[in-house]
């Protein structure tokens, strides 16, 4: 057993999903696709943690299918491991929170399914054709995702312009692609390492901006973000947290692993360009989110000025940065999972994604209410939740490097988040303008759910260190390929 | 051989080039969303273009199989492109009554 087997189990699990899809439309059934999509995320994550246990080999390692550099690879190392973790822990997460809720749309069970496979395809690729087709698969489930959205209109809208602007940049990645292997003749990513070493001609360069402007679509580069708070905000609550929990971060991850082991010689380049973009992300990200009034939009701009931290770690490209942009995007996909699913589950009893009509409905719902300002606290980072160690070590690590401005300005964009979400609180704290008419119910799955993260957001805050040493690990391995 | 006679792959290449620019105007510019699928399409062939050209400059009976593959692969992504976007512009011109990409206005950035 090793890694390579749960992404066979995932497609297989793919193969079946259509059948229970249409099992589940029968009448009293709808449960049944929530309980597949949890089933497969949870068998995927005991047959990860035991291929883990079980594997004594050494990392990094390709896995190779035809004869190397010729055929496609699968490049396992534990970076890769850990995105793949955290994507299948939010999954399972959030199919038991939507087990709770009720039936989404016809076609959810395959696209989630779908959604998972493609992120852990995307974080195990070891060829650049690979990483396109699991890539490919993780976009359109995404765009099918999103058109499912509760209020039609809005959903079919913010659907379209995903869908537009990521096909547009996962084709520009494919002609990166293409300019990289004229340049090397191979799609193999260690191959291509070692025969890009110390290369320097303008077509390089040509390619490196294509795969920026590509896969700067999907992690929510600064004048390429504007998809993000459409489709995130109409996307229903599991898929939005989903999207801005970890599907951008896995977008980001395939970059920083491209940009790593491909572009380490033109590393100057990359470095000036994603630490301009993390300014203008930050700033964005977080002067949007002060002034959003409704609740979703205001979380997908956090997430905005959230991959401006990702974007500083990797300009800076040390392992300690790099080791604490992984350990920061475990935290934010619990913070920021958790903080979707608590405003999402009182946007639906509420009827709007208003801050006002939240206020009304938090009498109904004191845990709901309290789970939410937990999660908004932690994305503040306020000690005691994994939100203040994922800062403290991203923003210390900065400090250390040659670019310490950006720590610097990681800590200001800090005060401003934290002003936006202090605004939350307090506009929820005030007294209800109306009492609610009809009675609002907690859902009891809902709350199990929202109640495990919450749970993982305080034992992260106060015993992070199993999961820091596997985001050193893996910040060593993926330095480690050339 | 001379500067300005270009092998055939360099003309593919360039036909490549040609293509992408042609596509990224069409998604500049196009309103109706059945003509942006369509400059969609055309990104994904100045792709396959691309890399077939580049496998071709291994010389006659010496192209990289794995393009081939490669080619056949991405031509099959691109029509799953097509036909979700073609779905979703159903979607739209059933719920929304119009095809213009302008009229979708409601959300902004």
């Amino acid at each position: 057993m090793d890694l390579p087997h749960v992404l066979y189990l995932l497609v297989a699990f793919l193969i079946a999903s259509p059948f229970i899809d249409l099992a589940s439309h029968r009448r009293g059934l709808w449960r049944l696709s929530h309980a597949f999509t949890l089933a497969c995320s949870l068998a995927c994550l005991t047959l990860m943690a035991y291929s883990y246990g079980a594997s004594s080999e050494t990392w990094p390692r390709a896995i190779t299918y035809g004869e190397f550099g010729v055929g496609t690879c699968l490049l396992l190392d534990r970076a890769g491991f850990f995105m793949a973790l955290t994507a299948l822990l939010l999954s399972a997460l959030t199919s038991i929170y939507a087990l709770g809720e009720g039936p989404i749309s016809p076609g959810y069970c395959v696209a989630f399914t779908a959604l998972m496979a493609g992120m852990v395809g995307v974080s195990l690729s070891g060829d650049l054709l690979t990483l396109y087709v699991f890539w490919e698969i993780m976009c359109l489930a995404a765009y099918a995702l999103v058109a499912m959205g509760e209020f039609k209109d809005e959903a079919l809208e913010a659907a379209w312009k995903y869908f537009i602007m990521a096909s547009a940049g996962a084709i520009l990645m494919l002609f990166g692609a293409s300019l990289a292997y004229g340049l090397a003749g191979t799609l193999n990513m260690p191959l291509l390492a070692r025969r890009l070493e110390g290369a320097s001609c303008r077509w390089l360069y040509v390619a490196l901006l294509f795969f920026l402007a590509g896969m700067g679509v999907e992690a929510a580069f600064f004048p390429l973000h504007t998809w993000l708070p459409d489709a995130h905000s109409a996307a229903p609550t599991p898929i939005s947290t989903m999207l801005s929990g970890i599907v951008i971060e896995i977008g980001f991850y395939a970059l920083a692993k491209v940009m790593l082991i491909l572009f380490y010689q033109s590393a100057f380049l990359w470095q000036a360009i994603l630490a301009s973009l993390c300014v203008a992300n930050m700033l964005v990200g977080s002067l949007s989110a002060l002034v959003q009034r409704d609740v979703k939009r205001l979380l997908a701009y956090s997430s905005v000025a959230n991959m401006g931290y990702l974007m500083a770690a990797l300009s800076s490209y040390g392992v300690k940065a790099l080791s604490a942009a992984l350990f920061f995007v475990l935290s934010h996909a619990l913070s920021k999972g958790l903080a979707f699913l608590c405003a999402g589950h009182m946007a639906t009893r509420a009827g709007s994604r208003d801050l006002g009509a939240l206020r009304d409905v938090r009498v109904g719902m004191p845990l709901t209410t309290a789970l939410f300002f937990l999660s908004l606290l932690s994305l503040a980072g306020l000690p005691g939740t994994c939100g203040f160690v994922a800062k403290l070590v991203l923003i210390s690590a900065l400090f250390l490097t040659a670019s310490w401005w950006l720590g610097v300005l990681a800590l200001l964009n800090a005060i401003l988040m934290a002003a936006a979400y202090i605004r939350v609180v307090w506009s929820m704290l005030g007294s209800p303008a109306k009492a609610m008419p009809r009675s609002v119910g907690e859902g009891r799955l809902s709350l199990t759910a929202m109640f495990l993260m919450a749970l993982l957001i305080v034992i992260l805050g106060f015993w992070p260190g199993p999961a820091l040493r596997l985001a050193y690990l893996g910040a060593m391995d993926l330095l480690g390929v050339r | 051989m001379e500067e300005e006679n270009m092998t055939g792959p360099e003309v593919l290449f360039a036909c490549s080039i040609a293509l992408l620019a042609i596509g990224i105007y069409g998604l500049a510019s196009k309103r109706n969303l059945i003509r942006l699928i369509i400059a969609l399409e055309v990104l994904v062939n100045a792709a396959c273009l691309s890399f077939a050209s580049f496998s071709a400059m291994a010389g006659p009976g010496k192209a990289d199989p794995l393009i081939g593959v490669l080619i056949i692969i991405v031509l099959a992504i691109g029509g799953c492109i097509a036909a979700f976007g073609l779905a979703l512009a159903l979607a739209i011109y059933k719920r929304l009554g119009t095809v213009d990409a302008w009229k979708l206005r409601r959300l902004r950035g």
